[in-house]
């Protein structure tokens, strides 16, 4: 039971300042589920964030409930899952019937703005101790050709991760590279 | 009839957006917009704006609203649920086929480079993110952001502090810099 109960306060937490979208909120479920927490190794939630990004469906929900099903079950999972899914968009719809008059996306926009710096940071923050932590570049100095090819493919290409994720596996299993 | 159309255009977003966060963006531009006309062009930026600027997973923020606005209570939860079961579902049979399969040797190299892949991913990410909320000629955000940037990820490097705590106080100065 206390277990469910430190998912509903994850949940809620990751909902409500999950600011700039699923990636960017991983390095938020990270913190919350697996150092604060301990829901899972970091070794398989590694494994499970490769999987929740090339695979198609909202990242923030996938992870999660992966994470609390490993915990809690189908209990766990089944309220992380509601939550995840629900909070954000019952907040907007309330918002949008009833405080309409009363909102300022000029506001939203500027406070938007304020905070992104602080999630790109905690996302270079993660970024950086996953890089630290990867066995492979630890021994191969060629990792980091590979990053850099991969980052300018993502960001000047317009190439879907998945298609960079399948060229990468087709690559692996054509050249049988161990 | 109508109803199912809606039902089927969210199914098709569902399984379709790969990628995540604002790579969802065109992909309801054409299934909602152009495709199916559930909705029109402005209805849909409008929606953007709020879904990139609040909390929560981008997608559901979207279609939510959008259920509601059509079919009241009813349209938002099924919407909901058509949006994000198959692609989740579809998540957790990979990720049982990989946990079965795990222990093979092509499975671990894979699984070994894509570890690094991943790390590009979010650095993109980041990237992205900042060239996002950019805007021209400003060069005091670009000065704001790069400052709270660079401390929030040095923090949250040497420090054990919480994000959240970074993003609240962040966007708290912010407010008033900006």
């Amino acid at each position: 039971m206390e277990t469910i109960y430190k998912i509903i306060i994850a949940s809620l937490k990751i909902s409500l300042f999950s600011f700039g979208g699923g990636a960017a909120a991983t390095a938020l479920i990270q913190k919350e589920y697996i150092d604060k927490n301990k829901f899972m190794e970091m070794a398989e939630f590694k494994k499970l964030v490769i999987l929740a990004n090339a695979m198609p469906g909202p990242t923030t929900l996938q992870l999660t409930t992966m994470v609390a099903f490993n915990v809690a079950s189908y209990l766990g999972a089944v309220i992380n899952y509601i939550i995840i899914l629900f909070l954000g968009p019952t907040i907007l719809v309330v918002a949008l019937a009833f405080l309409r008059p009363y909102i300022n996306p000029e506001t939203l926009f500027k406070l938007s703005l304020a905070s992104i710096p602080a999630i790109v940071g905690m996302l270079f923050a993660f970024t950086w101790s996953m890089f630290k932590q990867d066995q492979t570049a630890a021994y191969d100095w060629r990792i980091y050709y590979f990053i850099f090819i991969i980052v300018f493919l993502l960001l000047f290409s317009h190439v879907n991760v998945i298609f960079i994720f399948l060229g990468l596996i087709a690559f692996l299993l054509i050249f049988k590279i161990d | 009839m109508e109803f199912l159309v809606f039902i089927w255009a969210t199914f098709l977003v569902g399984i379709f957006s790969f990628g995540g966060g604002k790579a969802y963006i065109p992909i309801f531009q054409n299934i909602y917009v152009d495709q199916y006309k559930i909705i029109s062009n402005f209805q849909l930026t409008e929606l953007v704006t709020y879904a990139v600027t609040l909390p929560g997973p981008i997608a559901p923020m979207i279609t939510g609203p959008v259920g509601f606005d059509l079919y009241s209570v009813g349209g938002f939860i099924l919407g909901l649920f058509v949006l994000t079961l198959p692609p989740f579902l579809l998540f957790v049979f990979i990720w049982q086929l990989y946990k079965h399969h795990s222990e093979k040797k092509k499975v671990k190299v894979i699984a070994n480079y894509l570890s690094p892949a991943i790390i590009a991913l979010l650095l993109s990410v980041c990237f992205t993110l900042f060239f996002g909320v950019r805007q021209p000629q400003n060069y005091s955000y670009d000065f704001y952001f790069i400052t709270i940037f660079a401390v929030s990820s040095i923090v949250l490097i040497k420090t054990k502090i919480h994000p959240i705590v970074l993003i609240i106080v962040s966007g708290f100065i912010g407010y008033f810099v900006i």
